[in-house]
């Protein structure tokens, strides 16, 4: 519908005008939200108007703009009156259209009064159905900074929440010469106004009352909609919660919008429109990421919330084995997927525990061993393409394997020779079990590392849900791949000949002084062994886990950014693969995970038939 | 008078005050004007917010000046999520020069 109203001044009013009649009659029956229709109405009615230069037109939509944006934003009530007065303004808008229609000219007394009249309407509004505010008082004790309680964290998981205002209280902060540093002298009084559910703000507190008072009191809502007899029929619309999907209907409105200037000042393209066109794109980018802004919030969660778990549990543990365990963790900032988040709990505090139960040792077995008496214990958060990386590291006593074997056949687990730590540690059961059940739920992999007085390592790797990579795309065996870009080093063109065979390392190609080893990517996608022979073909030089390695590729493409959905989460999890990507012409490409494909593949080295001149290296 | 400019480095936190506190007791002691440099604070937590704007409010007592020459947004975020921005503010804390 919206790309209708382009074209001639006639055309524009007379679809403007319909449209306003459609809505001001769907409005009276209660039959439609306000949220989509009218927005798309102004947003068109203002950007066809701005490309037909009548600016009078677009001076009122700004207002209503304004005054609609501010509903969607929290920052005005979305009543009943609301309504009203929103309808009236429909109704002035038409007016004005008609006024404009007839002489091209408007009066600018209406344009003035309405926005007002708006203004005047909404300021008395109450708050929006479902819309509470809380009074949340945060007392810690004095030792809550010392046991790893930081209110930084817990207010930052509060403003995901909604909008939240703090002030500090300070009378209990002494003089500086007097305070102990680390001990926690001030309160907080913060209010909230959030849409989310009482649990959801207890959730943030979970697990900190024992160092920390807190009381949550929700406000009464002394504005609470009085309906009168003249605003009844709109009472049903009133309770349609503005949340955050409205706010996305609001911006993808504003999106159909941009894209219909755009297309507009294509058609008639000249050279003097291209300010307007640069500041379509730009309004492109900020709509983009506006609706990025709304949906982050929505489904990422800071790691802190689970390291606030961790530490309440490790603190519990240790004081009941009498061990002084010093508890460190960093990337508590680090945004992760909510529900990635939450199911990662449990694996967190289980490993956490089961580091401070069997890892570290006794303070006294640990002097005699000569370690420091208190013990360490290590959660580290980082996100590496398109992965979330979580390690859990003790300085302990090591996982002794001979324990572990015994252990696992104890629990009729089957042992074979091969069995590496991380599947003698699962196999011998326990809670370690489910720690692998949740993280393989995650489409995710868990890493073991481990020796003899030194500690254990545990590392998570996580798949992300959807990432966005600037990528290479490539072509090899008539099928197109995106090659992250972090490792490309570099791309060329080679001769068969410049590829040398040695059998020791396979093939190799000299690259800055070194030799490299080579692989046909078209052979490690297909894992065969059948090498093709070369053409003339294109090197992309890669960094694989430090490795510097040469892909023969057939072609390269555009280099782009792209969404990257994970197979893992969207399909099943498939080993060489970071997920898949829609391109520009809407077919899929698979992004490529060079340090998966490595890992599986064997080396060329191991091949019988060298097709590239055999060569001899001095070491 | 004396300047002594105090650099906050990228990380400061709880455990960075048991030498920076001492420092800085030594210093209301001192006839010297002091200037922070927190331009490279990467990480910082409330137990040195609060233990900073504790020192900057009993430094004016004692007729110290304090500035602050710069300050890292993380710094700053994190003041404005204590509610402590302001208190700051009014103590010259985040009066960067």
């Amino acid at each position: 519908m919206t790309g209708d109203m382009t074209g001639s001044p006639t055309l524009f009013f007379q679809q403007s005008i319909e449209r306003l009649d459609l809505i001001a009659s769907e409005l009276s029956n209660d039959r439609l939200s306000l949220n989509t229709v009218l927005q798309n109405t102004v947003e068109d009615i203002k950007v066809v108007a701005t490309a037909l230069n009548l600016l009078q037109a677009t001076d009122f939509t700004d207002d209503l703009e304004r005054v609609w944006n501010d509903i969607h934003t929290n920052q005005r009530a979305l009543t009943p009156e609301t309504k009203v007065s929103l309808l009236s303004a429909i109704v002035l808008l038409k007016d004005r259209l008609l006024d404009l229609q007839q002489d091209n000219q408007a009066t600018s007394s209406s344009t003035d009064e309405t926005p007002q009249y708006i203004d005047q309407s909404v300021q008395r509004d109450p708050l929006p159905a479902g819309l509470v505010i809380w009074d949340i008082d945060v007392k810690p004790r004095l030792n809550f900074l010392q046991t790893g309680g930081e209110p930084i964290h817990l207010f930052q998981a509060l403003a995901i929440l909604g909008e939240v205002t703090v002030d500090v209280i300070e009378d209990s902060l002494p003089l500086f010469s007097e305070l102990e540093p680390g001990l926690c002298y001030l309160s907080w009084h913060l209010t909230l106004k959030s849409y989310a559910p009482a649990e959801d703000i207890d959730a943030i507190f979970d697990g900190i009352e024992a160092q920390c008072d807190i009381v949550i009191v929700q406000q009464e809502n002394p504005n609470r909609p009085q309906s009168s007899a003249s605003t009844a029929s709109y009472q049903v619309l009133a309770e349609a919660k503005p949340d955050r999907l409205d706010i996305l209907q609001g911006l993808l409105a504003k999106l159909t919008t941009t894209q219909l200037t755009l297309s507009h000042l294509g058609e008639y393209f000249s050279p003097k429109l291209l300010p307007k066109f640069n500041a379509g794109l730009e309004q492109l980018a900020q709509h983009t990421q506006a609706i990025e802004n709304v949906i982050r919030p929505m489904r990422l969660w800071p790691m802190s919330f689970a390291y606030r778990h961790v530490q309440s549990r490790v603190d519990e543990h240790a004081e009941a084995l009498g061990k002084d365990i010093k508890l460190i963790l960093s990337g508590e900032l680090i945004e992760i997927d909510k529900t990635v988040l939450q199911a990662l709990i449990d694996p967190l505090v289980a490993l956490a525990c089961n580091a401070v139960s069997h890892g570290i040792e006794s303070p006294i077995l640990r002097q005699q061993q000569g370690k420091l008496a208190n013990g360490v214990l290590q959660l580290s958060c980082v996100i590496d393409q398109g992965q979330t990386i979580i390690e859990i590291k003790d300085d302990g006593r090591g996982l002794d394997k001979g324990e572990l074997i015994a252990k696992a056949t104890e629990q009729g687990g089957i042992i074979r020779e091969t069995d590496t730590l991380e599947q003698l540690v699962f196999t011998a059961g326990g809670s370690m079990a489910a720690v692998q059940q949740a993280i393989n739920n995650l489409g995710g992999r868990l890493e073991v590392t481990s020796l003899p007085s030194e500690g254990t390592t545990f590392t998570f790797y996580i798949p992300q849900k959807d990432w966005i990579i600037d990528g290479q795309v490539i072509k090899v065996a008539g099928e197109r791949y995106i090659l992250p870009l972090t490792s490309v080093i570099a791309s060329f063109e080679i001769e068969p000949q410049q590829i040398k065979y040695v059998s020791s390392q396979g093939e190799i190609y000299l690259f800055n002084d070194e030799y490299i080893p080579v692989i046909q990517l078209a052979q490690l996608l297909a894992n065969s062994s059948h090498r093709q022979p070369y053409r003339q073909q294109l090197l992309t030089i890669v960094n694989v886990d430090g490795q510097v390695i040469g892909l023969v590729v057939d072609d390269l493409l555009a280099q782009q950014r792209s969404l990257v959905k994970s197979l893992a989460t969207h399909y099943r999890p498939v080993v060489g693969f970071y997920g898949a990507t829609v391109m520009g012409d809407e077919s899929v490409v698979l992004v490529l995970n060079m340090a998966a494909l490595i890992r599986g593949y064997k080396m060329p080295s191991q091949q019988q038939y060298p097709l590239a001149d055999e060569v001899f290296i001095d070491d | 008078m004396a300047i002594e400019v105090i650099k906050c480095g990228q990380v400061l936190g709880i455990v960075e005050l048991e030498e920076l506190y001492p420092r800085l007791l030594s210093l209301l002691l001192e006839e010297k004007s002091i200037v922070f440099d927190g331009g490279d604070v990467e990480q910082v937590d409330t137990a040195a917010l609060q233990l900073l704007h504790a020192f900057v409010k009993e430094a004016k007592i004692h007729g110290h000046r304090v500035h602050w020459q710069s300050v890292s947004d993380i710094f700053l975020q994190s003041a404005r999520v204590l509610g402590m921005a302001h208190l700051m503010n009014n103590g010259g804390l985040l009066n960067v020069d």
